[in-house]
């Protein structure tokens, strides 16, 4: 009876409040109140001009959105081509030594620390506008999110995996091959599932900050507040991302 | 999907995907546009991180810099208020009907499909540029993604709890809130944390199209190639989102354990 009648979260409510209050104390500073909300009601004005998404070049915008993901997946082979043999150094259990472990985990803090689309931006900078800038800026970023989960992965494995095909006498790359790869391949395909779906949809965005495909389109169609054409653009990426996102759904499901 | 056979050898998926990647990256190369002449313009960059800081901006700096992360932190929270009833009506275990779960969750999968700095830019143009336009656009993004990650942790949480807490003849509510709810805690937690993670991110970025944050003055000190500037603001993003992430993984571990 006793245990049933201990609370789970004795700190839930207190917590919970001071979340409120500093949540309040923030906006306050911010400059958010009921006043600034009051300028809502003109949105559905704005939001009506959507009503008709104008298609008139629709085969230009294809070609774009066919860059956009072109970048994407380029983004998400330089982030698999670098995460995946990083792993031998990330994670704890195969990393060769301490050091090594810690000058990767590092590296993959740095790629990850700085947003994609700030990355993007300085490096167009120095590569001019277009998608090379963008699939660069994919290609650092995501590294980080990717090979802190592969190592993650590796790292929950039981060490008996690995001690026993180390005692049966096999080399590292034959406990890779046999031991680790089985136990983890579900789920490395499942994060680069989700970073495939992910980088598609920053790869909009990067083109918004200049680096090429329909983001490009979508921020000139802002620029000359074209509303029909901007309701065009985003329905034909809202229409491919939410396919990549369902397809990289089914594929996590399916494998794990 | 099996990648190997028992004994070592490739099953034909390998071998499938072995290639089809090498094909798409080199029918896709012309894409990319590579040009090593255009590298030569770096040496700007270099040049950059050797100009000295100007201290003026320092102040100015520090006031955007939590202007940032205050529109991260108010739309992190605010997102998680609507996201707690709403992933309860997309949860396949939770919702009230089945068609209820689908018409939610397709109703945010398009909502996710909208990067955030779009949702900025619109809202920017429904509602004036400024702060406002930025923490709402993190709202919306974060609620989508929200409801998704959490529905998908209470479809997974043990079942006996809910069919003990059912036996005691309680309502659909207590059962939400006693057997489902508990379970899937920590996972929201976690979940929250990479929000706020990815919000912040995010947040330096939104000022570029007129929503609040840092993002604008960075702009527009790449437009006027203001170096000092642009080094000082980036080791500033770098800082906070460093700082971020590490705190949020020390309470993450020290709540999950």
């Amino acid at each position: 009876m006793s245990r049933l009648a201990k609370k789970p979260f004795p700190w839930f409510w207190p917590v919970a409040l001071l979340f409120l209050a500093a949540t309040l104390a923030a906006a306050h500073a911010l400059g958010l109140d009921l006043q600034s909300l009051s300028d809502l009601k003109d949105a559905p004005e704005y939001f009506k001009e959507f009503r008709r998404p104008d298609f008139a070049e629709i085969q230009r915008y294809t070609k774009l959105l066919g860059e956009t993901v072109v970048m994407g997946l380029w983004g998400s082979f330089i982030n698999l081509a670098v995460a995946l043999p990083l792993t031998r150094y990330t994670a704890k259990n195969v990393s060769p030594h301490p050091v090594a472990y810690r000058v990767s985990r590092e590296f993959l803090n740095l790629c990850r620390a700085l947003p994609d689309a700030l990355i993007a931006l300085v490096l167009i900078i120095g590569l001019g506008p277009g998608p090379l800038g963008g699939v660069l800026a994919l290609g650092i970023h995501s590294i980080g999110f990717l090979g802190k989960a592969f190592a993650e992965s590796i790292e929950r494995l039981p060490a008996g995996i690995l001690e026993g095909s180390q005692s049966s006498g096999a080399t590292p790359w034959q406990t890779l091959r046999f031991a680790l790869w089985p136990s983890v391949s579900r789920e490395i395909v499942g994060y680069t599932a989700y970073i495939v779906y992910r980088n598609i949809l920053v790869a909009v965005t990067l083109g918004i900050v200049g680096a090429g495909g329909i983001g490009v389109e979508i921020s000139k169609a802002f620029g000359y507040s074209q509303k029909g054409k901007l309701a065009a653009l985003l329905i034909m990426v809202v229409i491919v991302v939410s396919l990549i996102d369902l397809a990289a759904d089914v594929i996590r499901k399916r494998i794990t | 999907m099996r990648f190997v056979t028992p004994t070592g050898k490739p099953t034909w998926t390998t071998l499938a995907i072995g290639l089809l990647i090498p094909a798409f990256l080199i029918l896709t190369l012309p894409v990319l546009n590579i040009d090593l002449s255009r590298l030569e313009s770096f040496r700007i960059l270099a040049q950059a991180v050797a100009t000295p800081i100007d201290a003026s901006y320092l102040p100015t700096l520090l006031k955007l810099c939590g202007e940032t992360l205050g529109m991260a932190w108010v739309g992190t929270v605010a997102a998680l208020l609507f996201a707690l009833p709403l992933s309860l009506l997309a949860g396949r275990n939770t919702s009230p009907h089945v068609a209820v779960s689908l018409v939610a969750k397709a109703v945010f999968s398009i909502v996710r499909a909208v990067p955030d700095i779009v949702w900025a830019a619109m809202l920017a143009g429904a509602v004036g540029l400024g702060v406002l336009p930025g923490v709402l656009a993190l709202m919306v993004t974060g609620t989508a993604f929200m409801v998704k990650v959490f529905a998908e942790s209470y479809e997974v949480v043990d079942p006996k709890p809910i069919e003990g807490v059912l036996a005691q003849g309680a309502s659909p509510f207590a059962v939400r809130t006693f057997a489902v709810l508990p379970q899937a805690a920590p996972d929201l937690v976690g979940l929250t944390l990479y929000v706020l993670d990815v919000n912040v991110r995010a947040a330096t970025i939104l000022g570029l199209v007129g929503a609040g944050g840092i993002g604008y003055d960075l702009t527009q000190a790449i437009r006027l190639q203001y170096w000092d500037r642009i080094v000082l603001i980036i080791a500033a993003v770098y800082l906070m989102v460093t700082t971020i992430d590490r705190l949020s993984d020390i309470l993450r571990s020290r709540l999950l354990r």
